[in-house]
């Protein structure tokens, strides 16, 4: 999706999103005056706005969590991968 | 949902507007989603306190939630998709291998699961790259810091952990190629090389010496001065020790992971004085001449 449907999904506003990206907090394909938005970072906005709202995650924090939270999701991978692997 | 708002937030139905918000912040960093990958329980009691919240959250619907105006049903949210429900395949931008890739022998695994990745868009974890480096043999016992100097001139501290032992491979988080599109930057893996040492062989965690004494040590016992990695300590050679006989010295060996040390095995060399000794020489003459009436002794008793 394009740049104005993702704000709407996202309910985010321009600037903010430019904040984000240049932080390295939404990486979206496509380049800067043509982006390419897709789910991942709809659901990743989301996220990122819930942190910094009702989670009390400061701005500082949320590059931390992020990372963090992207780790997990790389182990749960490996290990799900293990798994299967490991089934006779 | 169909159970009490005022009950799922945990609060009293006179609870002020602050407290209802305090509460369900309490709950919401607990519950949601994105902080419990796993834990499915979690997503359905995280909806029912978000669907609680955007009925008591707001005053003028808490109002007439209050006055029987409306009630809780209804208030369910549509189904929202998280974080957690595109993250999980690995197959994005955001995808991180940083939580195992000090796995030891695992780098086949890993590269091929994450390898699979297959889109040009897709941000690339940069490569990582090979240096060699050559390590005094004290250096590599003993670690420390030393610089590396790279192919463009500049230069890399690279920590040398105490213990490090020739083949040992060190990793540089990011200090290997950038990455693709905005991607990772790769790491630097160093393989070391130890240099041997004139004195010191290691075997193991274990250090090897080979140490003259005086014949006087040898025969009658005596305390010398023994090199060990982390400098000269003092041993007790015991009486009548000759050249091949070994003295372990506990804990002066190759310092490990866990700080505890190997030990250092010194093999004991006897030594003549320098040059000849006239009173030495007379001694051992008059020594033999005994020794010899005593074996006659001996073997005419027998």
């Amino acid at each position: 999706m394009r740049t104005r449907e993702f704000l709407i999904e996202a309910r985010l506003d321009a600037r903010a999103l430019d904040a984000w990206i240049e932080e390295g907090w939404l990486r979206p394909h496509g380049s800067r005056l043509c982006r390419e938005f897709s789910e991942i970072d709809v659901a990743r906005a989301r996220l990122i706005g819930d942190l910094r709202g009702n989670l009390g995650v400061n701005d500082e924090a949320v590059p931390v969590v992020l990372d963090l939270i992207d780790q997990i999701h790389g182990l749960r991978r490996l290990v799900r991968e293990l798994m299967e692997r490991s089934r006779p | 949902m169909a159970s009490d708002p005022y009950t799922v937030l945990g609060v009293k139905r006179d609870a002020p507007q602050s407290e209802i918000q305090k509460s369900y912040r309490r709950l919401a960093k607990k519950l949601h989603p994105d902080l419990n990958p796993g834990n499915k329980k979690a997503e359905e009691r995280f909806k029912d306190v978000a669907a609680a919240y955007d009925l008591l959250g707001d005053p003028a619907k808490r109002a007439r939630f209050d006055s029987g105006e409306i009630d809780a049903a209804g208030q369910e949210r549509p189904a929202q998709q998280f974080y957690r429900d595109y993250a999980g395949s690995g197959d994005h931008a955001y995808s991180s291998d940083a939580g195992f890739q000090d796995f030891a022998g695992a780098e086949d695994i890993i590269s091929e699961i994450f390898g699979r990745q297959g889109r040009s868009t897709v941000r690339r974890r940069g490569s990582d790259v090979q240096y060699h480096l050559a390590l005094d043999f004290l250096g590599a016992i003993n670690g420390g810091k030393q610089a590396l100097t790279l192919p463009d001139g500049s230069s890399l501290d690279v920590a040398i952990p105490p213990g490090t032992r020739s083949g040992q491979i060190l990793r540089l988080r990011g200090k290997g190629r950038s990455g693709l599109n905005g991607g990772v930057t790769g790491d630097a893996l160093i393989e070391i090389e130890v240099r041997p040492h004139p004195v010191f062989k290691r075997q193991g965690d274990d250090i090897h010496v080979e140490q003259a004494i005086p014949l006087a040590d040898a025969v009658l016992g005596g305390r010398i001065s023994v090199p060990t990695p982390a400098g000269p300590v003092t041993m007790r050679v015991p009486r009548w020790s000759n050249t091949g006989t070994i003295l372990r010295l506990k804990g002066k060996g190759v310092p490990r992971p866990d700080k505890t040390r190997g030990d250092e095995y010194v093999a004991l060399k006897v030594m003549l004085p320098d040059k000849p000794d006239p009173e030495l020489e007379r001694l051992i003459a008059q020594w033999q001449s005994a020794h010899e009436k005593h074996q006659q002794h001996a073997a005419v008793g027998a």
